[in-house]
């Protein structure tokens, strides 16, 4: 009963940060990067978090930054678990040697550290947020695409399965209306999960300096706020408020995660009663 | 006296969506050195019978009766109790050999465990108590098979290596769940042939939907359906001359007998019907037998029945 | 006895992980516009002698067909030459390699201790599943894991520096170095809070899965098995369950200590440790190309290294891939 509560308030949240994201120009009493008050002024009702070293407001800030983080960290996911997705289903229900060759080509690539050399291609490229978010969800999905085989493979050798195709049904019919919404559950959970990991991870990257000087996120603005000295001046909304704004969305996601695979998982369930 | 005498069994499990009763009521008995099969399909209860003696429930399962065994109530037995009953006194052999040993243990270290936790075997005494019941069922070359993993095995080995390390505290009672599911059908002649020999002075409860395994191996037969025990008598009689329309059911749809399966799904537990269980199946159901639930009544010479038509 | 064919294979694919690695970075650096080593060169000082440029070419072989180039570039990754920072101006390897040991000063004891810590509480938890005392551990290590790590560096350092004051404020040791020399003690004090994160990252990461195992494996046939022969909780636990549960967490966590490598970048920028991880940052900042490559290899020898030596133990643990079944 708790987890259900527990994730519908975090729906509700997610949400939030949506609206926040879709909606900054209305919100946003200021430009993300233009210079509208004194330096290092603390909250008032001009500006309801004050501003930072340059004296940007860092409301606005905070509401245009939701933008780069939130489309890198579901665009990234949604392609990655996209692709994992199809290539799983193709592989795990044609098998064969295809099957096998790109099994070994994964077995490869998997010891390779993603983010790393995500962090060479952008250096190299110096490409704007969509296009890394592309690359992220391509190296991304070499991780996934076993975790959607195998459940696949088995979905495929099932009587059902078997029973559609005796019935003359087409591979690509039985792929997308028999094998895939079974597959739905696992692929959410996925979904959740890595939205919230490669969110958190954008940020963390753009706090050690993945974007340009001019693109305006959460984890730059931490940046800022932290090698400015805003700890030893303890000017809290300065630092604070795109902190917690992470905390805040990448718990959402998390406990979303989790009750969600509880409620499709039912060997973790029949343990919690 | 009985060995085990079970009185007014019920189990049920909570779960979230409630409470699911899954045995309802059963009053049975084994007599030392018989042999009883408690035969039905899967669903109906019977594994959670075996289980339920064995008190390896799951949390979650609310066990309500008696179990009497030579003399004592072991479901109020407290869990030290039961550490030493389990194995050494009531051992059991578990279904889907595949699954029942430890893969990552050697055959002859889960053999030896029972061993040392009962008896005072110890070193080369436990070995060669390993390998005299290795060899007692038929496993060749013991000293070498005994350092080999699971996997290694058949499954045919597998389940002999299973009855061996429920054998090996000479167990008053062995509870025997599915022995030979999994099996191919010669393999599994050969276990039934070796479990006969084995079992030959011990008493057992064997649980199985097999009829044939049960005809082989018990002396007596218990019918279990929807959480009921509704038909009980010695295997050979039971058989020839069954009484409730659910073992002549049973009965008919056997490949033996010509493979007329009873018609409709036995119900789900917590939906049972309200009057007779077997009522929406049964082809002599009469108009009372929607209403009134029955009760195990004797009929004749040591048989039970639950059937309105015998009232 | 280990399988001598699979041990094979598993070599084969971490060499062939590793070539794929070395083959991007060629890509990228020779994509890059205009060649590689005339920007480092340029980065140096404005004037370009003739020789030094000839000398570079001749190593690096730039005036050959790209597939020698390519050749040649494999080879020198394997001598150790991994070419020039341009933010430096030194050679990549050995800067890395020093880098490395500071690194290592936090890593290492963060992952014995995180993976021994992770394990205890996992299996702890899974046994007792469902219980309360489980379900409270398991809710605060999904709201800490949630917490990203960086944010929980700067937090540490706000409340155990700047308001506690009971640790430094970052870097690797006090000003007193200048007089004295390096003091272990001195290090160490600096080290503790970043050691203890990443020890709480790591343990985090490793009791999620632990838990999960030790679920599975209770559930399990062969553990009703082993109650049924009499055997007490304890020796269930240990004796049958243990074993089981832990052989997957091999190969876990190795994935587990894989990642780590991003939450140790974050943790030694925020500290300012000198480490690869503050490396990384300063050479992404400064965008500098062959020592962020250099990096990245580094990064894939580490995982590939740890994902082989998890494969080799796994196969001397567990029996069925021993024998060399499945």
């Amino acid at each position: 009963m708790t987890r259900n509560i527990l994730l519908r308030v975090s729906v509700a949240i997610l949400f939030l940060y949506f609206a926040v994201a879709l909606l900054a120009p209305f919100i946003a009493p200021y430009g993300a990067t233009a210079i509208v008050g004194a330096p290092l002024q603390p909250p008032d009702s001009e500006h309801l978090l004050g501003t930072n070293n340059v004296g940007q407001d860092i409301f606005s800030q905070l509401v245009y930054g939701s933008q780069v983080t939130l489309i890198f960290g579901f665009c990234s996911a949604l392609l990655s678990v996209s692709i994992s997705t199809c290539a799983g289903i193709v592989l795990g229900y044609y098998g064969g040697s295809v099957d096998e060759v790109v099994c070994r080509v994964l077995d490869v690539l998997m010891p390779i550290p993603i983010f790393p050399l995500l962090i060479v291609l952008t250096t190299f490229f110096n490409p704007g947020v969509v296009q890394v978010s592309i690359v992220m969800g391509v190296l991304g999905s070499i991780h996934g695409i076993r975790l959607i085989r195998a459940p696949a493979l088995s979905l495929a050798e099932t009587p059902f399965i078997e029973g559609a195709k005796s019935i003359g049904a087409s591979d690509l019919r039985i792929m997308s209306r028999h094998i895939l919404p079974n597959l739905m559950p696992i692929v959410t959970v996925k979904f959740v999960t890595a939205s919230q990991h490669f969110l958190v991870m954008g940020v963390g990257l753009s706090f050690i300096g993945l974007w340009d000087t001019m693109t305006v996120d959460w984890g730059s603005m931490i940046q800022n706020a932290y090698s400015g000295g805003a700890l030893s001046l303890g000017l809290w909304w300065w630092i604070l408020p795109p902190g917690l704004a992470v905390v805040g969305i990448s718990l959402a996601l998390a406990l979303a995660g989790y009750s969600l695979e509880e409620s499709f998982n039912p060997r973790l369930e029949v343990n919690r009663i | 006296m009985s060995l085990l005498a079970i009185a007014d069994l019920s189990v049920q499990f909570e779960s979230r969506s409630g409470t699911v009763p899954v045995l309802d009521h059963i009053d049975f008995a084994i007599n030392t050195g018989e042999r009883v099969a408690l035969i039905g399909e899967s669903g109906c209860g019977k594994t959670v019978f075996g289980m339920s003696v064995m008190r390896l429930l799951p949390s979650n399962a609310r066990i309500t009766g008696s179990a009497l065994y030579a003399g004592r109530d072991i479901l109020r037995a407290s869990e030290r109790e039961m550490q030493q009953i389990r194995g050494k006194k009531i051992a059991m052999i578990s279904q889907n050999s595949a699954f029942a040993l430890n893969p990552v243990l050697t055959v002859g270290d889960q053999i030896a465990e029972s061993l040392t936790l009962h008896t005072s075997c110890r070193g080369e005494g436990l070995e060669r108590e390993v390998i005299r019941l290795l060899t007692s069922l038929g496993i060749e070359r013991p000293k070498e098979n005994m350092q080999k993993y699971p996997h290694e095995f058949s499954g045919g080995m597998r389940e002999r290596i299973l009855i061996a390390m429920a054998l090996a505290c000479n167990p008053d009672l062995v509870i025997a769940d599915e022995p030979t599911s999994g099996l191919d059908a010669l393999v599994k002649a050969q276990t039934l042939r070796l479990l006969k020999s084995v079992m030959q002075d011990r008493t057992l409860l064997l649980i199985t939907h097999d009829l044939g395994t049960a005809s082989a191996l018990a002396s007596h037969t218990a019918v279990l359906y929807a959480g009921e025990i509704v038909e009980y008598g010695p295997t050979h009689e039971l058989f020839r001359h069954p009484m409730h329309p659910y073992t002549q059911g049973l009965l008919a749809s056997s490949p033996s007998a010509g493979f007329h399966p009873i018609p409709g799904m036995s119900p789900a537990p917590g939906q049972v019907p309200h009057g007779c269980r077997f009522c929406p199946r049964c082809s002599s159901a009469m108009d009372r037998c929607n209403s009134t639930h029955p009760s195990l009544k004797k009929s004749g010479n040591n048989r039970q029945v639950r059937c309105l038509r015998y009232d | 006895m280990i399988d001598g064919q699979y041990l094979l294979r598993r070599i084969g694919y971490s060499g062939a992980a590793f070539f794929v690695c070395v083959s991007i970075t060629f890509f990228i650096l020779h994509l890059m516009p205009g060649d590689y080593i005339t920007n480092y060169l340029l980065s140096l000082s404005n004037t370009l002698p003739k020789e030094v440029v000839a000398q570079f070419y001749q190593q690096y072989g730039l005036d050959r067909p790209p597939w020698e180039q390519y050749l040649i570039y494999i080879y020198n990754i394997l001598q150790g030459q991994w070419g020039y920072s341009y933010q430096y101006g030194l050679p990549v390897f050995p800067l890395i390699m020093e880098k490395l040991t500071w690194s290592l000063v936090i890593l290492l004891p963060a992952v014995l201790f995180g993976i021994i810590i992770g394990i205890v509480l996992g299996a702890w938890s899974g046994w007792r599943s469902g219980g309360k005392k489980d379900l409270a551990l398991f809710n605060f290590m999904i709201v800490f894991r949630a917490i990203p790590e960086f944010w929980w560096a700067i937090m540490a350092v706000w409340v155990f520096a700047f308001s506690l004051q009971w640790f430094p404020l970052g870097g690797f040791s006090s000003i007193s170095v200048l007089d004295s020399g390096l003091d272990p003690w001195d290090v160490l004090y600096h080290a503790i809070l970043p050691i203890c994160l990443m020890t709480s990252f790591v343990a985090t990461g490793n009791y999620y899965v632990m838990r999960n195992s030790m679920i599975a494996v209770i559930g399990e046939d062969y553990i009703t098995t082993a109650r049924a022969k009499g055997l007490d909780e304890h020796a269930v636990l240990w004796n049958h369950a243990l074993k089981n549960a832990l052989l997957p967490m091999v190969t876990m966590t190795t994935f587990q200590v894989a990642g780590i490598i991003m939450g140790n970048v974050f943790i030694e920028t925020v500290f300012s440790w000198p480490g690869i991880g503050l490396l990384t940052t300063e050479a992404l900042t400064m965008r500098d190309l062959p020592l962020l490559e250099g990096i990245f290899l580094l990064d894939a020898l580490m995982t590939i290294g740890a994902m082989l030596v998890a494969d080799i133990l796994v196969s001397y643990l567990d029996p069925r891939i021993r024998m060399g079944g499945q």
